[in-house]
């Protein structure tokens, strides 16, 4: 499993006959409804991803993508060739999943019941194959998830777009509207804390590999 | 570095290979000797690891269709639509500032007394020489600090100032008499 966003940099740069993002959007904004597209298939898995990893729900965080690519394509000419067009659209998936965050903790204030989640049915992968490996890969995401889950926000945000999207210090301080010593703070003691709560699992998964 | 919590801000950046070399060596000195901050240094850089081979999520066969119709159901926004949100946003922000100035005035002028400044007639006084019933009275010379009711250095400087400009104009003007007030 490799890193979405870097893999897709990757395969751009390898690939030089792929337009550009800024490229695509300038065409969007020029009426190519089929670059808008384009940039709709680039971005729609990292995307998925980040806000899946950020609010822990995989049905609300495919609506909240769908949001992002739909203010994309009616704002689309308030985006401006000063930044990069993936800080632009992070930004926004970024600020629609904290709105849903803080909604979410309204709901659970004020609901009776505990349990207010819709939790997509994952499917589960061939058992036959190789059980054990496939078992123990499934159970270890659940419990990076809930780790991750049990973050602050503003801890949670900034590990996903470092660790698990692969963006960089300049790039998250760029899409989150906060200062970089303070996103490399964040990181690291995020880190500090996913390793006190994850001791057990990583100790675990020293042993098998060594 | 002695600290734990200080070397441990330090772990990231050991890991990421973006401390300078003064502060590594340092780092890797307390490495040495610190068993607690060589294991939790080793989980750090094994989460990273891990949380950077998580599975992908994949979208949807049908999300980019889904998204076409969500895009082509919603009705396209009338022309001054927009623009009427930010105009009436804009101009409750004036309102608002302008209420803020005035009242933020209303508060200053409230608090100080407005200085009066005497008039010229004020400082007039009728000499012995002029007759009465006269329609122009000549302004005397005149000592300003027994006639003035002045708060500020400043405030008796502008008048001072007005006052001898009048002079001035009188002294350059033959016909007018000038007296002398007694003190």
């Amino acid at each position: 499993m490799t890193k979405t966003v870097n893999d897709g940099i990757l395969s751009r740069a390898a690939n030089k006959t792929l337009p550009a993002d800024e490229e695509l959007i300038a065409r969007f904004q020029n009426g190519d409804v089929y670059a808008y597209e384009q940039l709709v298939r680039r971005y729609k898995e990292p995307l998925l991803n980040f806000v899946y990893r950020f609010i822990g729900d995989l049905v609300e965080a495919e609506d909240i993508v769908q949001d992002t690519f739909y203010r994309v394509y009616k704002n689309k000419h308030y985006y401006k060739e000063v930044a990069k067009f993936s800080t632009w659209i992070y930004t926004i998936a970024s600020n629609l999943a904290k709105t849903e965050l803080r909604r979410r903790r309204r709901r659970r204030f004020f609901s009776i019941h505990r349990d207010t989640q819709n939790e997509k049915e994952v499917e589960l992968p061939d058992l036959e194959k190789n059980p054990e490996v496939e078992a123990n890969t499934i159970v270890t995401e659940k419990i990076i998830q809930k780790a991750i889950g049990n973050l602050p926000p503003k801890f949670r945000q900034v590990i996903v777009l470092r660790d698990v999207q692969g963006f960089s210090y300049e790039e998250i301080s760029s899409i989150i509207k906060v200062p970089l010593g303070t996103v490399k703070s964040r990181v690291n003691r995020a880190r500090l804390r996913l390793q006190q709560d994850l001791g057990f699992l990583l100790n675990d998964l020293d042993d098998v590999s060594n | 570095m002695g600290d734990c919590d200080k070397l441990n801000e330090h772990i990231s950046a050991y890991l990421e290979k973006t401390l300078d070399p003064a502060t590594r060596a340092e780092f890797e000195q307390a490495l040495q000797k610190s068993p607690e901050l060589k294991n939790t240094t080793d989980r750090v850089s094994q989460l990273t690891s891990l949380l950077g081979k998580l599975p992908t999520q994949k979208c949807p066969d049908d999300f980019v269709v889904n998204l076409r119709q969500r895009i082509s159901s919603t009705p396209a926004s009338k022309p001054g639509e927009w623009n009427m949100r930010r105009y009436s946003f804009a101009f409750s922000v004036v309102l608002v500032a302008l209420v803020a100035v005035f009242g933020i005035k209303s508060l200053l002028k409230k608090d100080e007394a407005a200085p009066v400044l005497p008039t010229v007639d004020e400082f007039q006084t009728a000499p012995a020489s002029v007759p009465g019933g006269a329609v122009n009275t000549p302004v005397s010379d005149y000592s300003t600090e027994d006639q003035l009711d002045i708060k500020t250095r400043a405030e008796s400087q502008i008048v001072k100032d007005s006052l001898d400009l009048i002079k001035q104009d009188q002294n350059n003007s033959p016909a007018k008499q000038v007296g002398h007030t007694s003190k």
